[in-house]
């Protein structure tokens, strides 16, 4: 008896036990749980932001959220509401579709909702649209953020603004392919009429770049709206609708894994909420990329070019170097440069052997000089220097300078014959063409510190004798000089620790 | 007889047409000065490429002339060595009689044409006629750097 009493309470107390723990469980649940905005906050929030925006501006602005019809799901430690319309399928994705009854049936495919993420501890609200365009027609009812169920066809996401950020292809809800914005650069539509000069120039032209490297493609996607009036004193007419051109935006197209074009983590989710979206492959350098061991041992150095790795403008550019299929590589090198009174070379660049049949471009960084340079120095050495080796890549192809033409590189070509080889023709491409792209990259290398304008004038070092620098005004050749000073200021010359 | 004039004429003429035609080396003087100097470039490790020892040897030299337009903008003149283990010496009379300096070419546009460009460029072949001692130049052949030039 006195056993089963032990037994009894022995029951109790591990069941008063499990209840304590239970509520201490519930108690710390609730004092991380993610803040109770209600719908009427997410729907006051939502409104306040559309009020910014007009149909001419964002295609999504003419959607009517039913607020009665929501589903909210937690994910990646959001709490994903999404909002059905009541008018679901008023803008369509278009990809070759011109006939109405084309633009017609893709439109009776394609569904959107309203995305709002509400992360845990935080009373910040974001928001997306989620467009969904079948293959055949389904029930955009049945999907949910990263949750397809069987859905086959495409998924885009666009920002509260109605510009694309990401998407995917689906199949049987699987994600075959990842869709990443994609701005062409004055670079790549310079390198597109480099190669075809007939397209791009008429106002409609679309422009197409495919590498088949990388298992990527870039493709324009032309957004349309369908806007519908009645005639007033004409009822029998009913509805009269026409499609509306939004304009188009610029998509590459990966096979997810290929690396190229950024590379993305096919996860199915919007950029920068949790672990979804786009999240950049960087190849590995120390595998990849061809190297002297001084310069794999200088860790300024190569923080400098792994950092680099992560900026798309950059990895393109070495893409065409690295890989075994590529017949030209790019060796990154640590030497000694002699230095002349009053100037600082920082880097070189030169075929090697020294011919224009080389099969390799020595990229040199200054060994005498990189211990006194911070790592934006470095990186800004690697960008120029890479540009260089972009151009000797391009001359290599053709067996040297005397080969260009206005059918192969007409840019360069025309550069060559005004500037000469020996009065650097290439240095006058560089700071007409790729100033705002090196200043772009080293931006986005220094985590976004300064204006855009503090990062060109860093990217015309080395450009000052061309004849678009001395096309500047002395206004703005000071200015340059001071905003390149005040970047540079209190740097730290150790490793990446400017960063 | 007025055949065989025609025809002797028409051999001058064409001749002298032919060596019209026919481009003329270079010899270009060169002395180090605080505008002008001789750089040299050397690799001698070779480096592990794809798994496979690439051969990374190089050894030459870089002649640089350099001179200053307005806003003290540098330019740059650079040759370098073909083959750097082939050279000549010559003495005073073939410098006075054949080369010339970098300030009487330096306003021929044409010469900084890359010198592999046969269209353009208005040399067969250049030399640095490099000084060596009063009366022993070192003869070298060279052809536009094809580096960048920082």
């Amino acid at each position: 008896m006195k056993k089963l009493n032990a037994l009894l309470k022995l029951r109790w107390i591990i069941l008063l036990f499990s209840v304590f723990l239970g509520v201490q469980s519930c108690k710390k649940n609730e004092k991380i749980g993610i803040p109770d905005l209600t719908t009427e906050q997410l729907k006051s929030w939502f409104d306040k932001q559309s009020a910014l925006n007009s149909v001419s501006k964002n295609v999504f602005t003419g959607y009517t959220p039913n607020w009665e019809n929501i589903h909210t799901t937690l994910v990646d430690g959001y709490r994903v509401t999404e909002v059905n319309f009541t008018n679901p399928n008023k803008v369509v994705m278009l990809q070759g579709q011109t006939s109405d009854t084309e633009r017609e049936k893709a439109q009776n495919n394609t569904t959107i909702k309203l995305l709002l993420f509400n992360q845990a501890g935080s009373s910040n609200i974001t928001a997306a649209y989620m467009m969904l365009q079948g293959s055949l027609p389904q029930d955009g009812k049945e999907v949910h953020y990263k949750d397809f169920g069987s859905f086959t066809g495409t998924l885009s996401y666009y920002n509260i603004t109605g510009k694309f950020e990401n998407g995917y292809l689906l199949n049987s809800g699987k994600i075959t392919r990842s869709l990443e914005k994609s701005v062409l650069s004055p670079i790549q539509i310079l390198e597109l009429r480099e190669k075809q000069k007939t397209i791009g120039a008429k106002p409609g032209d679309k422009l197409s770049l495919y590498n088949v490297n990388d298992n990527c493609s870039v493709e324009v996607y032309d957004l349309y709206y369908e806007s519908c009036t009645s005639i007033q004193g004409m009822p029998e007419l009913g509805n009269v609708c026409s499609w509306v051109y939004v304009g188009s935006t610029t998509i590459i197209n990966c096979i997810p894994g290929s690396g190229g074009g950024g590379g993305t983590s096919p996860d199915g989710g919007y950029p920068n909420i949790g672990g979804g979206g786009a999240q950049p492959t960087i190849p590995p350098v120390s595998v990849d990329t061809i190297m002297q061991s001084k310069f794999y041992k200088n860790p300024k150095a190569m923080c400098a070019l792994n950092k680099l790795m992560q900026n798309n403008y950059y990895r393109a550019a070495l893409n065409k170097f690295i890989g075994e299929n590529k017949p030209i590589d790019l060796t990154f090198k640590l030497e000694n440069i002699e230095q002349q009174p009053g100037f600082q070379t920082l880097g070189t660049t030169i075929p090697n052997p020294v011919t224009w049949n080389a099969n390799n471009i020595d990229l040199t960084l200054a060994e005498n000089l990189i211990d006194n340079l911070s790592s934006i120095e470095v990186a800004l050495t690697l960008l120029h220097e890479g540009v260089h080796a972009e151009v000797f890549r391009k001359l290599i192809t053709i067996h040297g300078p005397s080969q260009l033409n206005n059918a192969n590189f007409p840019t360069l070509f025309n550069l060559y014959t005004q500037y000469r080889a020996n009065a650097a023709y290439d240095h006058e491409y560089i700071a007409r063409f790729y100033v705002e792209t090196i200043a772009s990259a080293l931006k986005e290398y220094d985590n976004n510190k300064f204006g855009i304008d503090y990062y060109q004038a860093l990217a015309w070092h080395g450009l000052k004798g061309t004849d678009a620098y001395q096309a500047l005004t002395d206004i703005q050749k000071s200015e340059i000089e001071t905003k390149k000073a005040t970047l540079l200021s209190n740097r730290s010359k150790t490793n990446c620790n400017d960063q | 007889m007025i055949n065989k004039l025609n025809i002797l004429l028409i051999f001058v003429v064409s001749s002298c047409i032919a060596q019209q035609k026919q481009k003329s080396d270079l010899y270009l003087y060169f002395k180090p000065d605080s505008l002008t100097y001789k750089t040299t470039q050397k690799e001698n490790t070779d480096i592990v490429r794809k798994g496979k020892v690439f051969s990374a040897k190089y050894d030459y030299d870089i002649y640089t002339w350099q001179y200053f337009t307005e806003g003290n903008i540098r330019h740059r003149y650079r040759l370098m060595t073909i083959n750097k283990p082939e050279f000549s010496f010559k003495d005073s009379t073939f410098v006075k009689n054949k080369a010339m300096t970098f300030a009487q070419i330096k306003s021929n546009k044409s010469i900084y044409f890359d010198s592999t460009d046969s269209k353009r460029f208005p040399f067969r072949k250049v030399f640095v006629v490099e000084y060596i001692s009063s009366n022993k130049y070192k003869l070298v052949e060279v052809k536009t750097y094809i580096g960048s030039d920082d």
